[in-house]
């Protein structure tokens, strides 16, 4: 039975974990950035349309409710979009374990 | 040998199996708060294999080292029993463990609803650019918009409410609900025609949101 080097495995679970998480930051800052962009020039707008009387505050507080509502969409799915990465990193990381001991043991154990 | 240690043996040969199987499905409880499935062939072959590797492995943990005068000592079959439980649970999780899932699964119908609901309200919007300062665009002449929208939103959050570990497109479902309400009261108030293009934006930011994490629960399959 070949014995199990832990330290490479230890290695090797790191990197299979870190690709995943590396690989959906770009994508994740993208869509962040383009979405904050567009809720600060509404923002913006909303002050502008104040500032010359066109709105009312009650209007005014119903607008930035939501482009609140909007902010925290935009976040809550940034949250779910980071889960995703980590579980996938999980996933990847129970893989290497996985074949590590498979092959170990020469057979499926797992 | 045996014979000062037969309780303990006869314990372990009758007990063992069902502490080990019992407490595989706690610790299958506890973990499949993040685990897809299992099947049933999965929890079988795990009991089977782990009673067998217990029982090979008795053979084995129960030596230690020689002391000092040579002679060989064996560690007491109760404790060689405890100490063989813990290892094999971790084979027992990890066996059933193939992967974990920390949020829910794709849906199309969420998706193609959320989809249709982002052109009804783009069409709505539309309409009240349009039409601003005129009788069509008051609020009087459009409450069938805002039943019809809640309603829409309502079935499309029970649906994601019945799929497991969905709590953040509940979450989204019950922002873009609140700005529907918000749209309604600043529509009785009045809403010029430059006034809908935050309205706008904040909307589709928000189906955005929605799909963009419902496209990204497919986790790479088409």
């Amino acid at each position: 039975m070949a014995s199990i080097d832990v330290s490479a495995l230890l290695t090797n679970m790191l990197n299979a974990a870190k690709g995943p998480l590396l690989q959906k930051w770009p994508e994740a800052k993208d869509y962040a950035e383009t979405e904050f962009k567009k809720i600060g020039e509404a923002i913006l707008f909303i002050e502008k349309q104040r500032l010359i009387g066109k709105m009312t505050e009650e209007q005014a507080k119903l607008h930035l409710g939501m482009q609140k509502n909007a902010s925290m969409a935009v976040l809550l799915t940034l949250e779910g979009l980071g889960l995703l990465a980590v579980e996938a990193a999980i996933n990847a990381a129970l893989q290497v374990i996985k074949e590590a001991v498979n092959t170990a043991l020469k057979f499926p154990l797992i | 040998m045996y014979e000062r240690e037969s309780p303990w043996c006869i314990a372990e040969v009758v007990i063992g199996p069902i502490i080990v199987v019992a407490a595989f499905f706690l610790l299958r409880q506890f973990v499949g708060t993040f685990m897809t499935g299992i099947a049933e062939e999965e929890v079988r072959g795990s009991i089977y294999l782990t009673l067998g590797i217990s029982f090979a492995l008795g053979l084995f943990i129960r030596r230690t080292k020689e002391n000092k005068m040579g002679n060989r000592q064996y560690l007491p079959r109760r404790n060689a029993f405890v100490i063989r439980i813990i290892p094999l649970l971790l084979i027992l999780a990890f066996t059933g463990c193939a992967s974990i899932r920390l949020i829910a699964d794709y849906d199309e119908q969420i998706d193609t609803s959320v989809t249709d609901f982002q052109r009804k309200i783009e069409t709505f919007l539309t309409h009240l650019e349009r039409n601003a300062g005129k009788d069509e665009a008051k609020y009087q002449n459009n409450t069938k918009f805002y039943d019809e929208a809640k309603v829409d939103l309502s079935a499309i959050r029970v649906r994601a409410a019945a799929i497991p570990k969905n709590d953040i497109t509940l979450k989204l479902i019950d922002l873009l609900l609140e700005n529907i309400s918000n749209l309604e009261n600043l529509h009785k108030l009045g809403i010029s025609a430059e006034q809908v293009s935050p309205i706008r934006s904040a909307i589709n930011t928000q189906c955005t949101a929605i799909l963009k994490l419902e496209i990204a629960k497919k986790r790479g399959k088409s």
